[in-house]
């Protein structure tokens, strides 16, 4: 299968220093009969790790974000496709605003990496 | 949304941004088409089957660290390459301008040319069809 892959953080060019978070969008919510898939580039590394997690939610402002897709930490480069979501494996549904949230394991460290999520 | 100036595509293979050893890439998706046809009918008649999906790439050769020899070597027939293709760019957000992502398998990797020219590559990744 392919995925129509929509990017929630586009850090190929500039690679992040620190924790944060990306802005939030309307990706659109986990219904009956569709799947949430999602994947990871991360395209440098450093020592420690990179850990990336897809949170969404009912409100664009952001409030009650919870993780729906946590990554496995890594300190490499790599690509991960995590195991697809239904709304039988979602604890929460129908929240169509998404981010992505990235942490890094020690200071001083710096990553580029491209997060995408679809639901379909 | 309108037409692309297709100048700007984003290539992105496991750990590696492969989009500036590209000057040309394909996303192909159909399906296989069964032959329903039985006596009487006047038609050919079609039926859809299995989708399949690839993408195949060519650009110029280039041997040095974090570029395309080195990575595609290692991943010919290897399973579970996850590929993202980009068409305009990286766009976050966007339900207008999505990429193009799948877990492949690099099916092919061609180094060749003729003399005088800037030496080649092409490649082919197949779709593995699998969600997970």
């Amino acid at each position: 299968m392919i995925l129509r892959a929509i990017a929630l953080k586009d850090a190929r060019e500039t690679a992040l220093t620190s924790c944060g978070s990306g802005t939030i969008y309307d990706i659109g919510a986990v219904y009956t009969g569709v799947k949430a898939y999602a994947g990871l580039h991360i395209l440098s590394s450093s020592t420690g790790g990179l850990k990336v997690r897809l949170q969404n939610s009912s409100s664009s402002g952001g409030g009650g974000m919870t993780d729906v897709f946590a990554f496995t930490c890594s300190a490499q480069r790599t690509a991960q496709w995590l195991t697809p979501l239904t709304t039988g494996t979602l604890s929460s549904t129908f929240q169509r605003f998404w981010r992505s949230v990235h942490e890094m394991t020690t200071s001083g460290e710096s990553y580029k990496f491209v997060p995408f999520v679809r639901i379909q | 949304m309108a037409t692309v100036h297709f100048r700007n595509a984003v290539i992105l293979a496991g750990g590696f941004d492969l989009s500036g050893d590209h000057n040309g890439i394909t996303v192909d998706l159909k399906a296989e088409m069964l032959d329903e046809t039985a006596f009487g009918d006047s038609t050919r008649i079609h039926k859809g089957g299995l989708t399949v999906a690839d993408i195949s790439g060519k650009g110029n050769w280039d041997a040095a660290a974090g570029h395309v020899d080195r990575i595609l070597f290692d991943l010919v027939g290897g399973d579970d390459t996850v590929v993202t293709v980009f068409p305009n760019g990286i766009t976050e957000g966007t339900l207008t301008l999505m990429g193009f992502s799948m877990k492949g398998v690099v099916e092919h990797y061609n180094v060749g040319g003729d003399v005088g020219t800037l030496l080649p590559f092409d490649l082919a990744i197949m779709g593995r069809g699998i969600e997970a």
